[in-house]
């Protein structure tokens, strides 16, 4: 028997259930605290220790040069360009536009961490006089708050640093490989090498050539590849991992708790007899899409709402924080922002969720309590449980021959296939959502037979039972 | 497999030797009636006789296994949008009002929210839950929960009503109310097919009934035509042997009243009747044969009596129903 209804109303159909069931959950207080809990949890986490930090005020370092070749001015030209504020966000700078007053209080608390002051010592004082003088400018009134005093010595330079805190001063970070430059040019003119020698030796970089087997050479010819520098560091790549890891584990977190809450949805619906009702009005297809757009929906509004709060903590409020945690930031919201990337990445959420979505509806038709779906859930969370254990060999290299294998079973390619992004062709991308799709379209079918005949049976109901009404049969 | 089926213009539901098996258990077992458009027809039968099963292969939420049906002039389809469906177990979100309830299903029917909410509005009124519009479903009361189901069965002005007991959980009042709303959709021209056990319901409502037992059905004709189908039942006092009763004319089954049961203290007989049988007849009989009757009187069969008669139960639940 085939239902007929107009083609016309079959996208209306699906809306107004996609409709009640998105309004369903973001009607409801709990979904509005929940979901505001991961962004504060965000916001806690970056922005509050950022403004402590800023709240401490700033740190004030006068640099003492005995050695009178200049390396005051070295020093504090590093410093100021370490510790330049970057660029306004455009909606702040708007902001300022008609308001001086506001602009200067903003450049006093963003400003640098790290302020620069001069001290009155003579250059050709003693070590000891200088460090006594330091002392005193420190305990005075509008003394700096630390004072770096750099002094030749018989076999190289020294620096002394002067504060008045117990903590290690944060100038000390700032400049620290600049110092170690300055100390090896010194002792390099301390042991007779020329200038020449000196430069070459400041410019040396690490060489590390690595030698692979290449497997897919017939007469297993050996491969060189020599890395970059930031390869050889190891932390471009690494963050990658690390980042595209993380984007698995959110895609997983995501999937899983919408396809739960379609489950439970479905469930609710079974044990209070409104599927039925429904399926009198529209097909059993109509009525799985719908759903299933809905939570989508719910999914989307939860990722938007969360985007955008990384978004405003990313743009706006990053003129709060350290200048080095901006870069930080900067750095990281441009890996993850990439390109295309970050579509791709929705896409293989959401490739996920229908996928996980159609799994777990079925089930719910079957189910009148979640004790009962609990039977079922059991063989697919064995199945979930996969990709979330290889995630984590995934985090440390993703292009591992295991990682790459199981990123092609579509029911493990929404999780591991944003971790292998960077590394991956774009014909795998294209194959894996091809067979995401044929998943997909084959699910529906079977889906759709399974969901109606669920919906409509009573009684607990066996795993096989389950399975035989997925099957085709002459009924 | 289903066949097609040339729609009688007069029927709104055609069923032709249609079977539904679950598996190896036969659910509905050759079920061949028609509907005739614009009647109220009552669908009875007692548990598991498959009445929901037909009301769902109606429907089309299950499809038969065997025979041909039609519903609404549809040869092999359903019209979902101009059928009403009331089912035996009433389900609706809880966190809904009811007007938002009802809106939502018509509008899978495809009325447009502004008409959706108008009708609803106005058919609320009328079953004095108006007040209770914007009230969500899990603060009303059951039988009001009922009541918006059945305006979410009407609100889209159905061709035909399918109501899979109606009546249940309903107070008298409320099944007083519902009575008239049936009619009420009855004069509109649809066409009302309802399950139910409350025999008066459909005594007063049916012009027709269909009754089924164990997937079969066992009667299609009007209420007069099914009472007939019931067994009179003769009613005897007096020094009389059962034996001798049992002898009688169309009687086939005799049970004792005992003493102090009929007047003047004497013992009494109940006679059951085959179906169709004149009582009279009997009685004159059992006179002709000088059977020392002291009284006697004779009850003619209700839908109950012809519903249990027809329905294969026990005799003697028969006979004590009737009374």
């Amino acid at each position: 028997m085939t239902i007929a209804i107009p083609k016309s109303r079959f996208g209306a159909q699906i809306l107004k259930i996609a409709i009640r069931e998105y309004l369903a959950y973001v009607k409801t207080v709990g979904f509005w605290l929940s979901l505001l809990t991961v962004p504060l949890i965000i916001i806690l986490s970056t922005v509050v220790p950022a403004m402590v930090i800023k709240s401490s005020g700033p740190e004030t370092l006068a640099i003492v040069d005995l050695s009178q070749e200049g390396v005051r001015s070295e020093l504090e030209a590093i410093i100021q360009d370490k510790t330049k504020s970057p660029p306004l966000p455009a909606s702040l700078d708007r902001m300022f536009a008609n308001n001086p007053a506001a602009k200067q209080s903003f450049d006093r608390v963003a400003s640098s961490r790290v302020r620069l002051t001069s001290l009155n010592i003579d250059p050709k004082a003693s070590i000891d006089q200088a460090v006594a003088e330091a002392k005193t400018a420190l305990s005075g009134l509008n003394g700096p708050s630390n004072v770096l005093i750099i002094s030749p010595s018989s076999d190289g330079i020294v620096f002394i640093v002067v504060k008045s805190g117990d903590k290690e001063p944060r100038f000390i970070r700032l400049i620290k490989s600049q110092l170690n430059k300055i100390s090896l040019r010194y002792k390099a003119r301390a042991l007779g090498l020329s200038q020449d020698a000196v430069k070459a030796l400041e410019a040396n970089e690490l060489k590390l050539e690595t030698v692979t087997l290449a497997a897919s050479s017939p007469n297993s010819k050996l491969e060189k590849k020599t890395p970059s520098l930031s390869q050889q560091g190891g932390g471009s790549n690494k963050t990658q991992g690390l980042l595209g890891g993380l984007i698995g584990y959110f895609t997983w977190i995501g999937v899983f708790s919408s396809s739960m809450l379609l489950l439970s949805s479905v469930i609710e619906e079974k044990a209070n007899r409104v599927l039925e009702v429904l399926l009198s009005s529209v097909g059993a297809e109509t009525l799985l899409l719908g759903k299933i757009l809905g939570v989508g929906m719910v999914l989307l509004t939860v990722v938007g709402l969360w985007g955008g709060v990384i978004f405003a903590v990313t743009n706006g409020l990053m003129a709060l924080m350290p200048p080095e945690m901006t870069k930080a930031i900067m750095g990281v919201a441009g890996l993850v922002f990439a390109g295309q990337k970050i579509f791709l990445m929705l896409a293989y959420l959401l490739a996920g969720f229908v996928l996980y979505g159609l799994i777990f509806t079925v089930i719910g038709a079957f189910c009148e309590t979640p004790k009962e779906a609990q039977a079922f859930i059991g063989p697919i969370m064995i199945i979930l449980m996969i990709p979330m254990l290889t995630l984590q060999v995934a985090f440390a290299d993703p292009s591992q021959p295991l990682i790459k294998t199981l990123s092609y079973v579509p029911l493990f390619s929404p999780f591991l296939m944003p971790v292998r992004l960077d590394h991956a062709q774009w014909w795998e991308i294209v194959i894996t959502f091809l067979l995401m799709l044929v998943i997909i379209y084959g699910l529906l079918g079977l889906g759709r037979r399974a969901f109606h005949q669920g919906a409509l049976m009573s009684g607990k109901i066996s795993f096989m039972t389950l399975i035989k009404t997925m099957l085709p049969s002459k009924d | 497999m289903t066949q097609n089926l040339k729609p009688d213009a007069n029927s709104a539901i055609e069923l032709e030797g249609v079977s539904k098996f679950f598996g190896r258990f036969k659910a509905v077992d050759n079920l061949s009636f028609r509907v005739k458009r614009g009647s109220i027809t009552g669908f009875l039968g007692p548990n598991g006789a498959g009445k929901t099963t037909s009301v769902r292969l109606m429907l089309g939420l299950l499809r038969p296994t065997e025979g041909h049906m039609s519903v609404l002039g549809h040869d092999g389809g359903i019209m979902r949008d101009r059928i009403g469906f009331l089912p035996e177990e009433r389900g609706l979100y809880r966190k809904l009002s009811a007007i938002e309830t009802i809106v939502f299903l018509a509008g899978l029917k495809g009325v447009g929210s502004g008409l959706a909410k108008k009708r609803a509005m106005a058919l609320l009124e009328a079953q004095g839950l108006g007040k209770f519009a914007n009230e969500q479903i899990r603060n009303l009361s059951k039988g009001m929960s009922q009541k918006v189901q059945l305006i979410a069965t009407l609100v889209h002005e159905p061709d035909l009503l399918l109501l899979d007991e109606p009546f249940s959980g309903l107070d008298p009042v409320n099944q007083q109310g519902l009575e008239d709303v049936i009619r009420s959709a009855a004069d509109r021209g649809a066409t009302v097919l309802f399950s139910t056990h409350v025999m008066a319901h459909a005594e007063r409502l049916c012009e027709s009934v269909i009754m089924l037992a164990r997937g079969q059905k066992v009667f299609d004709g009007t209420i007069d035509e099914v009472r007939r189908r019931g067994h009179v039942l003769l009613r005897l006092w007096g020094p009389l042997d059962p034996s001798s009763l049992a002898q009688l004319p169309f009687v086939i089954g005799v049970e004792v009243l005992g003493l102090n049961q009929g007047r003047d203290g004497s013992e009494g007989f109940v006679l059951a009747l085959s179906s169709g049988a004149n009582a009279a007849n009997t009685l004159k009989a059992a006179f002709s044969q000088g059977l020392p009757i002291t009284h006697c009187d004779i009850k003619e069969p209700t839908l109950h009596d012809a519903f249990m008669a027809l329905t294969d139960q026990n005799s003697a639940n028969s006979i004590t129903a009737g009374e």
